[in-house]
């Protein structure tokens, strides 16, 4: 409650929180109509001071291989393109990527392994645009980055030949971009992360906001969600959030979010165990219109509750 | 504005004219009756003609008056001290509160004035806070809707149940606004001060001894609780594990949370008895909450394979019965529930949890959209 029911809660005229609207003292009907417009603009100057504390604007998605953190992924992209946000993905799986599949994209933009020449059949790539100090999604030249319909596609490389070493500087370059990544309120950039919890020890998620889990019904999945939210947490990321999937029953449910709460990972949702979504990664489509989108895209929702931020982003 | 009905209250004592002169200048619900009385109560003659040159620095105030700075000075404390004043540390001229209603906040919950202003003073506020024209505000518009035979839906309150923190702390899309904790975390200061409605509603022994969880129950965020420690030397600054500890004390009894209803999460929250609280008591009489206080977005659930009929649930309800016991079982009211999650902590079973059953928009974004409301100022 308020010191005199003060709308912004300020315990005196004229401290710091003081906006000087004149609310308190306003006797007349005249004097409290023009203390609430200058609440009122006061208001909408302030909202979105609130709201950055809470905006989602990088997610990494992690998980154990075969947990269906690609699918997650492109789900995610698609339904939070359809929301209106601006989305980019990018495939930082150096050696099983199908992701570009799931998001109906076919024109594979260049891998930023790329501007390391043993990459690139001996060709260095120009890497002058990642010099700048802020990297704004326009910024980025087209030759890394494929766009159809608001949906964006970046690739951290993959590894073709098994003589070519390494991809450890893939990752360097990934953060590198991430850290320069500029979004702005109606953009999203997801980041499928390689299977394993790896890419922690790299340090790669000091560069996004939101780390989603897909957790399937194993024992080492449920484990690595644990283990994620730990380092993830010791990275000063709070935002940790599973999913589960392909759940098959309601007492496996039951079971898998006891676990989950036992090590205090929070989740979003379940998903089942599902034909229409199987049935689509096994043809390298994008998921159609089913009960398993929908139910997808309430998951999507939760998410962006938590956030504060709005279902529809135009 | 008329007064307040008080059966029985009887005018014992002369009123100077300076209260006369302060509650016109500045209250706005300065009924020219018990307000001046109220006063009298709170504050020195003398301070009172020092409340009515704000606002002012006490240098303006001393030669406006023809007096020493220090003598001024004095009176200035006596004003900030009872609730009734407070300054701007920036320009240090101090000023007057704007409603006589909720000034009893900060003078109330202070022992040693409490002891002076006595048991006549409690009375008064008592009675004018049980009055039919105070809690029926409360109810107002409902009442017309129901006698014009239309439904009505309460506007945005200015409070929301806030339910507890175990009850909701695991189900996903919470957001921070209800999150106990996330809410506790994100605050710069906090402090505790025993319960003004408490103090006023119970008039009794109990209200005069300081001890948790008697002290606890009312909780002060940021600038207010600097005001209380700093300015009015009531509470003390506490932790967020202090918070949630001295919290803990409450579980098992029917005490619910009660915070601002807005996404912007300011001044504190409440920890309601179900006998104190004047809002409530104005909506059981009705079967509702109207203006006074939204529910949260969560209702109770039952399993009813874990239910084991034992009633804790219902006993502990402090809204309409919204649980009881039915062949058995464990049975919710959604329409009644408040979401308060007390039934929820304290099931032996764990048969009972909590879902989301209202959209987002159920909260204002803004903090004081809901105070603009009330004063019915539509753009």
């Amino acid at each position: 409650m308020s010191f005199f029911h003060c709308p912004v809660g300020a315990s005196s005229k004229g401290t710091e929180e003081c906006i000087s609207c004149g609310m308190c003292t306003a006797l007349t009907r005249e004097e409290q109509k023009k203390a609430a417009d200058i609440v009122r603009a006061y208001l909408r100057s302030n909202v979105s001071k609130r709201l950055s504390r809470y905006v989602i604007k990088k997610i990494a998605v992690c998980g154990k291989g075969g947990a269906g953190k690609s699918t997650v992924a492109a789900m995610m992209a698609i339904a939070l393109r359809d929301m209106g946000y601006e989305v980019l993905v990018i495939d930082t799986d150096e050696s099983n990527s199908g992701l570009h599949r799931k998001l109906g994209i076919d024109n594979l933009p260049k891998p930023l392994l790329s501007f390391i020449d043993r990459f690139n059949d001996g060709v260095a790539e120009d890497s002058s645009w990642l010099d700048q100090d802020s990297i704004k999604l326009e910024d980025i030249p087209e030759t890394f980055i494929t766009t159809n319909n608001r949906l964006s596609f970046m690739m951290a490389g993959k590894i073709e030949d098994a003589m070519q070493g390494c991809a450890c500087s893939a990752s360097d370059l990934l953060k590198l971009l991430l850290s320069k990544i500029e979004v702005d309120d109606r953009q999203i950039v997801i980041i499928d992360n390689e299977a394993g919890v790896e890419s922690f020890g790299r340090g790669l998620e000091l560069y996004v906001d939101t780390v989603i889990t897909v957790v399937e019904p194993s024992f080492e999945s449920i484990g690595m969600a644990g283990t994620i939210k730990y380092m993830a947490e010791g990275l000063g990321i709070s935002r940790i959030r599973a999913i589960l999937n392909k759940v098959t029953s309601d007492k496996i449910e039951k079971v898998m979010i006891g676990r989950l709460l036992e090590q205090e990972v929070k989740y979003l949702g379940v998903m089942r165990l599902d034909d229409d979504i199987n049935v689509a990664g096994l043809l390298g489509e994008v998921v159609s219109e089913c009960d398993a989108k929908t139910k997808f895209e309430s998951i999507v929702r939760i998410m962006l509750d938590e956030a504060e931020m709005k279902y529809n982003a135009i | 504005m008329t007064h307040y009905s008080i059966p029985g209250y009887v005018v014992d004592c002369k009123v100077e004219k300076e209260y006369y002169d302060v509650a016109a200048k500045f209250l706005a619900d300065n009924d020219n009756f018990y307000v001046p009385r109220l006063l009298k109560y709170m504050i020195s003659v003398e301070a009172a003609k020092v409340c009515c040159e704000y606002p002012a620095t006490a240098e303006d105030i001393a030669e406006k008056l023809g007096w020493d700075v220090e003598t001024v000075e004095k009176y200035i404390k006596e004003s900030i001290v009872s609730g009734l004043a407070h300054k701007n540390h920036a320009n240090g001229k101090v000023n007057f509160a704007a409603s006589i209603v909720n000034i009893a906040d900060y003078g109330i919950v202070n022992p040693e004035l409490i002891k002076k202003w006595g048991k006549g003073f409690l009375d008064l506020v008592k009675g004018i806070r049980t009055s039919d024209e105070y809690l029926g505000a409360y109810s107002a518009k409902w009442k017309e809707a129901e006698a014009a035979g239309e439904e009505y839906v309460a506007p945005p309150a200015e409070f929301r149940i806030l339910p507890k923190w175990k009850a909701i702390k695991d189900i996903p899309g919470v957001m921070p606004c209800e999150n106990l904790l996330d809410i506790l975390m994100e605050q710069e200061h906090i402090s505790s001060v025993r319960c003004m409605c408490r103090t006023v509603m119970r008039n009794d022994d109990v209200a005069w001894e300081g001890e948790l969880p008697e002290e606890g129950h009312c909780i002060k965020f940021g600038k207010v609780a600097e005001h209380f420690v700093e300015d009015m030397e009531l509470g003390r600054y506490m932790s967020v594990e202090e918070v949630m500890k001295n919290l803990e004390m409450l579980e098992d009894k029917p005490n619910y949370h009660m915070i601002g209803n807005s996404r912007e999460v300011r001044g504190g929250f409440c920890n309601c008895c179900t006998d104190c609280c004047d809002m409530r008591m104005a909506a059981m009489e009705y079967k509702k909450f109207s203006d006074g206080i939204m529910p949260s977005r969560f209702v109770t659930v039952v399993d009813q394979e874990s239910c084991i009929g034992c009633g804790k649930c219902a006993e502990l309800c402090p809204f309409f019965e919204s649980i009881k016991i039915v062949d058995g079982k464990a049975v919710v009211n959604e329409e009644t529930c408040m979401g308060c999650g007390i039934c929820v902590v304290n099931c032996p079973e764990k048969a009972l949890s909590m879902i989301i059953n209202k959209p987002v928009s159920h909260i204002p974004e803004n903090g004081p959209q809901h105070i603009l409301d009330s004063l019915n100022l539509a753009e």
